[in-house]
């Protein structure tokens, strides 16, 4: 099928999902057909072990879950940010930081509303829970771009049929 | 659970529910009305997830000349996504293509990184025969003198004729890469959003 057929079969169909309620699929037809189609993916960033750290290597990213809505994945992706920093010790990925290493805990300490102390681990457990157990999703959130090891991303990708 | 992180997970999963009942029961009108093509991919996309592009290990680490002309296009590591592979695969061979052209002869003419880029020791040249792929491929005879003869002080070129020129067809430069199995982007599935955040 050429091109120009195929955008026409697209705004067609596009005009039939808007007639029957299906609104969100209707423009996503319609942008595809217009060349502006866009869904918004979640990717992991992925990291291997060096000689002192875990390291991102960007061969290893993978991709999760593609959302329709930027909305959506946003908010998937602030949940497993959550999640990832809750159950793993992000001292251990090696990240640029901005944060100088002796005022981490200071600004931690802020955002987690009471006092916390670094704890004493090796550099080698990443699979180790440093903040505690009732930290809620923004809090950890919040930790975690402070530290610059967000290992979830929402990426931007052109949608085509 | 904290109520407000509860909340937020019930959100996040009613939203995405809604997307995977709504991609569904849209595919179920348009195959009622005669868009078949639409309702299969749209059903397909919903069992199966989109075919997204990325850029291939090969190009990643490889080829830095490559990867920096991939930086100069401003494109992502990951550009776009498709309803159906066929697509994705159409997209994959015009970004290949225009890379080829771009970096190897438009931007510069460097037909000698063409060459190590094909006979690079870990493309899948060995073993094929490479002469008579490429008769087939610019119908006439071109030689191969191998990739060893690409390093060291008596290097000579790796192929009698360029395989790259104004001439060269966009079939041609595909069907080359394809003979030395350079891959410079790969094709992954990645599912649509449904069902539990957690």
């Amino acid at each position: 099928m050429n091109e120009e057929k195929k955008e026409e079969e697209l705004l067609v169909a596009s005009d039939v999902c808007e007639e029957y309620g299906f609104a969100r699929n209707a423009k996503m037809l319609r942008d595809i057909a217009k060349g502006t189609g866009q869904v918004f993916m979640v990717v992991e960033k992925g990291y291997e072990y060096g000689d002192d750290f875990y390291y991102f290597e960007e061969h290893l990213d993978k991709p999760t879950t593609i959302f329709q809505s930027k909305q959506e994945a946003i908010c998937a992706r602030d949940m497993l940010n959550a999640n990832s920093i809750r159950n793993l010790n992000p001292f251990s990925l090696d990240s640029e930081r901005e944060v100088p290493f002796e005022e981490l805990e200071q600004k931690i300490s802020q955002i987690l509303g009471e006092r916390w102390q670094m704890p004493e681990f090796s550099l080698r457990d990443l699979y180790e829970s440093v903040f505690p157990a009732g930290a809620t999703d923004e809090q950890l959130n919040a930790i975690a771009k402070l530290l610059n090891t967000d290992l979830y991303q929402v990426v931007e990708l052109k949608l085509g049929f | 659970m904290d109520p407000k992180q509860e909340n937020k997970s019930i959100k996040a999963n009613e939203l995405a529910n809604q997307q995977a009942e709504s991609l569904s029961r849209c595919a179920d009108v348009l195959e009622q009305k005669g868009f078949r093509a639409q309702a299969t991919a749209m059903r397909q996309a919903n069992s199966d997830g989109l075919y997204v592009l990325r850029k291939s290990e090969y190009l990643l680490y490889r080829f830095y000349e490559l990867e920096s002309a991939w930086d100069l296009t401003k494109e992502a590591d990951w550009s776009s996504a498709f309803f159906t592979r066929e697509s994705a695969e159409a997209q994959l061979k015009r970004m290949s293509i225009a890379m080829i052209r771009y970096v190897f002869y438009e931007k510069k003419s460097n037909l000698e990184g063409y060459d190590r880029f094909l006979c690079d020791e870990e493309s899948a040249y060995a073993g094929k025969d490479i002469e008579k792929g490429l008769q087939q491929i610019f119908n006439k005879s071109i030689r191969f003198a191998g990739a060893s003869s690409l390093y060291g002080p008596n290097r000579t070129r790796t192929f009698s004729h360029p395989l790259l020129d104004r001439h060269t067809r966009d079939e041609q430069i595909w069907q080359t890469l394809e003979l030395f199995g350079a891959k410079l982007f790969e094709i992954v599935q990645v599912p649509i959003m449904k069902g539990d955040l957690q």
